[in-house]
């Protein structure tokens, strides 16, 4: 889309407040969701779609009904543009990091190994306590779902997930492959580099919204009045 | 002191569309922080509520629904999926499905009492008509409709309102 020749919109502008409500604040919601997760280590990866499910490429946070604002802001202001394709590479480098270890955990015999040995501990302690939670069909896909849970750091689930006691009992011993660091070191610097990315991101949006807020004369967040008061 | 329903032994869980919706929900606004869909949210407002939930379904060794159900919460999906990231909502059904071992049993129209299905609609007479099917199971079924409950128990049907759950 080719930048227009525009006016320069007025106080209280509809279109700015668009860009500011509708734009830019879910935006920095979705950046401020990635950090959240980050800074515990997860990277919310999933074994069955082989990419982070909580964190997306920047459009992804805008709702689908507003993208033509979104389109709107980036045709009036293209530096964000390059900003959220550096986003989205630092994102591609993070999946690609997550995948790519997924990959040598499962090829890694000594965590096949482990994962066998803790469902033959957790099967042997179902027979003495019965009502401990069947695996069911979960148990054919263990060792991956155990592998995303490493990729998380994930600590504890939630209690009526079916892997929720196993998790529990083996956790300690499985987590020691986080302290492997030749397995893990390219994805904790692809999670630092990429909260920096999005740190960075944050900051830059909320000067814009600052500017835009000066200029236009116009709240940083939406207020119930506004545009009853217009 | 125990839960009120610790004494109350049935085996199987039949999820109505609601408490799943919640349970969704939930996590959805305060596990993955999509805040958006926090006004969405009618019956598990806290943390604790959430875990008293959880530790309701877990005392069942199966799970089921109908593939009606499924369906509306599907549409109610899409519906929230125009407020988050696309296939965000959908990941937390995927994790819940799998993790909780909820199987999917159909139940055919023409198997339903009509009037059943003129009162309550073609998913809760469903559900209805599979915990009836599922008796020798002792089954439960969890709902957020109150005339289900009453209609449960002229069926000597185990029932259950999700706040007799979160507020006990």
């Amino acid at each position: 889309m080719n930048r227009r020749v525009a006016k320069q919109p007025k106080k209280r502008s509809q279109r700015v407040a668009a860009w500011i409500y509708e734009v830019i604040n879910p935006i920095i919601e979705g950046l401020e969701r990635e950090l959240y997760f980050l800074q515990s280590g997860n990277a919310t990866w999933r074994y069955f779609s082989q990419r982070c499910e909580f964190i997306r490429p920047v459009q992804e946070y805008v709702e689908s009904a507003q993208l033509p604002n979104y389109s709107d802001f980036l045709v009036e202001h293209p530096e964000f543009k390059k900003k959220f394709q550096t986003h989205e590479k630092s994102l591609s480098a993070l999946n690609n990091s997550a995948n790519a270890l997924y990959r040598a955990l499962l090829a890694n015999p000594q965590f096949a190994e482990k994962v066998s040995s803790s469902i033959r501990m957790y099967e042997e302690l179902r027979l003495k306590e019965p009502h401990t939670p069947d695996l069911g069909y979960i148990k054919q896909d263990l060792d991956k779902l155990m592998a995303e849970y490493l990729i998380n750091d994930i600590s504890d689930l939630p209690s009526h997930y079916a892997t929720a006691r196993f998790w529990a009992l083996t956790s300690s011993d499985l987590r020691a492959f986080r302290n492997s660091t030749d397995l893990f070191d390219s994805l904790r610097t692809a999670e630092s580099m990429f909260a920096a990315e999005s740190q960075r991101l944050i900051s830059d949006l909320e000067i814009k919204r600052g500017k835009f807020s000066d200029t236009f004369d116009l709240p940083a967040a939406r207020t119930s009045d506004f545009f009853l008061n217009r | 002191m125990a839960p009120f329903y610790a004494s109350i032994q049935p085996k199987t869980l039949i999820f109505d569309t609601g408490p799943l919706r919640e349970l969704f929900l939930f996590q959805a606004v305060h596990d993955y922080k999509l805040s958006r869909l926090g006004n969405l949210l009618k019956h598990v407002k806290t943390r604790i509520q959430f875990r008293k939930l959880t530790d309701y379904i877990e005392r069942f060794n199966t799970k089921t629904t109908t593939p009606l159900v499924v369906a509306e919460i599907s549409y109610w999906i899409g519906e929230a999926e125009k407020r988050t990231p696309p296939g965000a909502v959908w990941a937390i059904a995927f994790e819940q499905f799998l993790q909780m071992h909820i199987d999917e049993r159909l139940i055919k129209l023409l198997e339903m009492p009509r009037k059943v299905v003129e009162r309550f609609g073609a998913t809760d007479a469903r559900v209805l008509q599979l915990g009836l099917s599922m008796l020798p199971e002792r089954p439960a079924i969890l709902t957020v409709e109150r005339p289900m409950l009453g209609v449960c128990q002229r069926h000597q049907l185990e029932a259950i309102h999700i706040e007799s759950v979160i507020w006990n």
